[in-house]
């Protein structure tokens, strides 16, 4: 599920980059309308007082209709030297008064006194006219002259290009800007990031130095969590070489023992002793056995406790199981075993695999350290609604109280008469700690040993 | 009775091998789950001893092609893997034992000879369970060739024993086989009943541990 690698910056960066472009174009049309509309604005305003200084001299004299055409406001007009003017006015019977020819007309144009404007080819070249009419009332003229006034569009398309160029130029400076700042922010906030990977490359492995604690609030919070990361790592590191080098001692110990029948058996000639040797070199061997079942068994819970999602246990049948195995392995013996179970089976949630080792573990334990006619009873019961208890007792000889801390401990050796891996309880407390679950020594009421073991589970 | 051991390792192989001519089973020995599989069809065996971990083809494979054919011989898993996990899909592939390297020679013919007297018991009317010899059409009884005289429910409650070897019977269980509905019993009597069977098969290898709360096991210890 790892993606591909990629840097925070840049992605950053070009995010914020892809939103301002889309937030320039976006403004960029909105410039351009505005300039194209201020430019239609200004020039129809000059537009519109040049037609109503014509319409105004529009008279009746001598039963004919009179233009007097006045220079001075087509004039006006040429403030905007590099266009054409064009004009036409038409009588109250629509004929061509005076003026250029056939020039355009809104369509559905109903004669009135407010100007129109609207933009038509003429002549070939784009033109912004207006229209407007005045109502007559002479007896031989009446109705609506109208005059229609144009104007090439260079002048105001160049007014608009100036605008929005203008515009377009300032907001691409901001866009540039922002990219820069938004460039510099991100390098800033990223800077503690590469401060710390500089920091952690150049430590050695081993170092036990945690990092330099930082005033930046948003990173302390990291440096923390690193800092508590190694240190955790540093403990199981430290844990773990301490157990290497007590297995290693405990398994060279062992195979040196079995070294040394072996060669003492290989000079023997009696064959009596050579028989009594092998026994010896069976025995050491069961030992050392023993001994590696418990490391692997060992290294599996360890292994799983931090691996495995909890899955639901029913205890009840887990004991049974577990029960039917070991009356069947030692069924050859005077030992008695007794099982007492609550009426409501019991469930937890765990790793079945881990906690039936865990107990087969105590089992053997109460039959390897107990006597030949041994008592073994296993009760489990429920202490409230979330917790269960499993209870093991035996009539061994118990382990004293001052040295019931010493027996959980890895390789402690209570009793030098019978030696064990050393492990059994190390295992079980490994495992009940991974299931929340306290693990507690007492004296049996058989006189022997009793094992407490307290664990988060409810009724199935 | 013929045994067929699939094994890797030559030193376990032969001393697997010599260990069961000492005790009068000669077992064939194959290294590789194609060779067995010859083997298997030109020789007819009573039992296998698999290992898993084979080179080629592992021990699951050539179970599950036995089982697939419809072959019902006996299987008794030998692997270095100690994980639980292991041993329920050996048995759900249909193996009917398990055990875990390195193994004591001992407990290996014993539940090599436990698996074989399943299958026999199945098949023939004498049940030989180490030094206890149960003849199930006569219902004689014999403990090391001296004939043991049984009562006709202590006789019933040995054959279940013996037909359920290794597992719990509850006391319920047993009173439901031995008793029918109109017959009343109380848990007293097969208490009384299982104390006499005892006291007479004092010498044999049957073992009948009591397991308080929980019920009954039946062991052949030999």
């Amino acid at each position: 599920m790892t993606k591909r690698g990629y840097s925070l910056q840049h992605q950053l960066i070009i995010r914020t980059a892809l939103l301002m472009i889309i937030v320039f174009v976006v403004l960029s049309a909105g410039v351009w309308d505005y300039a194209k509309r201020a430019a239609d604005i200004s020039f129809n305003r000059l537009l519109n007082s040049a037609s109503l200084s014509i319409i105004e001299r529009i008279t009746v004299r001598d039963a004919q209709i009179d233009l007097d055409l006045p220079y001075a406001a087509l004039s006006i007009l040429e403030l905007a030297p590099d266009d054409k003017v064009f004009y036409e006015v038409l009588d109250h019977r629509g004929q061509h008064l005076t003026g250029h020819q056939q020039t355009p007309a809104p369509t559905g144009y109903h004669p009135t006194s407010r100007p129109e404007f609207y933009n038509a080819y003429y002549k070939g070249e784009a033109v912004s006219w207006v229209i407007q009419s005045k109502h007559l009332t002479a007896p031989i003229a009446n109705g609506w002259v109208v005059i229609k006034l144009g104007q090439t569009r260079r002048a105001r398309t160049e007014l608009a290009d100036e605008i929005f160029y203008s515009a377009l130029a300032t907001l691409f400076g901001i866009l540039l800007l922002t990219l820069l700042l938004v460039w510099l922010g991100v390098r800033r906030a990223l800077q503690p990031l590469s401060i710390i990977s500089n920091n952690l490359h150049a430590q050695p492995f081993n170092n036990r130095q945690p990092l330099q604690n930082t005033p930046i609030q948003e990173v302390a919070p990291l440096v923390d969590a690193i800092n508590d990361y190694q240190q955790q790592l540093l403990t199981n590191l430290t844990t773990m070489k301490i157990f290497i080098a007590d297995a290693s001692h405990q398994i060279r110990s062992s195979l040196g023992g079995l070294q040394g029948q072996l060669d003492i058996a290989l000079q023997t000639t009696d064959s009596h002793e050579l028989k009594s040797r092998l026994i010896k070199i069976r025995h050491e061997y069961q030992k050392l056995t023993r001994l590696t079942n418990q490391l692997l068994a060992h290294a599996l819970v360890t292994h799983r406790s931090d691996s495995l999602t909890p899955q639901k246990i029913k205890l009840n049948t887990l004991v049974e199981e577990l029960l039917t195995e070991v009356v069947r392995d030692y069924a050859h013996t005077d030992i008695e075993f007794s099982y007492t179970a609550a009426d409501q089976p019991i469930q937890l949630p765990g790793d079945k695999i881990s906690l039936k080792e865990a107990l087969k573990n105590l089992l053997d334990n109460a039959v390897r350290y107990g006597p030949d006619n041994n008592q073994i009873d296993i009760t489990l019961g429920r202490i409230d609604e979330q917790t269960i208890e499993i209870i093991i007792d035996d009539s061994g000889p118990g382990i004293a109280p001052h040295q019931r801390r010493q027996a959980l401990q890895r390789f402690s050796c209570l009793n030098p008469a019978i030696s064990g891996s050393g492990l059994g309880l190390a295992i079980v407390e490994t495992v009940i700690q991974a299931h929340q679950g306290t693990l507690k020594l007492d004296r049996s009421p058989h006189g022997g040993l009793r094992v407490f073991i307290r664990l988060p589970g409810t009724p199935l | 009775m013929r045994i067929l051991l699939i094994e890797d390792n030559e030193a376990l192989a032969d001393a697997t091998q010599e260990y069961f001519r000492q005790i009068g089973h000669p077992l064939d020995w194959t290294i590789s789950v194609e060779q067995a599989q010859k083997n298997l069809s030109w020789d007819d065996f009573d039992l296998l001893i698999l290992d898993i971990n084979l080179p080629g083809r592992s021990g699951y494979q050539l179970l599950q092609s036995l089982r697939h054919k419809g072959n019902t011989i006996p299987v008794l898993i030998l692997t270095a893997r100690a994980e639980i996990d292991d041993r329920v899909s050996a048995l759900d592939l249909g193996a009917d034992d398990y055990m875990v390297k390195p193994v004591d020679f001992r407990e290996l013919a014993a539940r090599c000879r436990a698996l074989l007297r399943r299958e026999r018991g199945e098949a023939s009317n004498i049940m030989i369970c180490g030094n206890l010899i149960l003849n199930l059409a006569t219902h004689q009884i014999t403990v090391n060739h001296e004939p043991v005289e049984l009562r006709l429910r202590e006789l019933q409650l040995l054959e279940l024993f013996l037909k359920n070897l290794d597992r719990v019977l509850t006391k319920e269980e047993i009173a439901n086989r031995l008793y029918t509905f109109d017959e009343a019993y109380t848990p007293n009597a097969i208490e009384q009943t299982l104390t006499r069977l005892r006291k007479k098969l004092s010498d044999s290898s049957l073992r009948i541990k009591t397991i308080r709360g929980l019920g009954y096991l039946g062991h052949i210890h030999d």
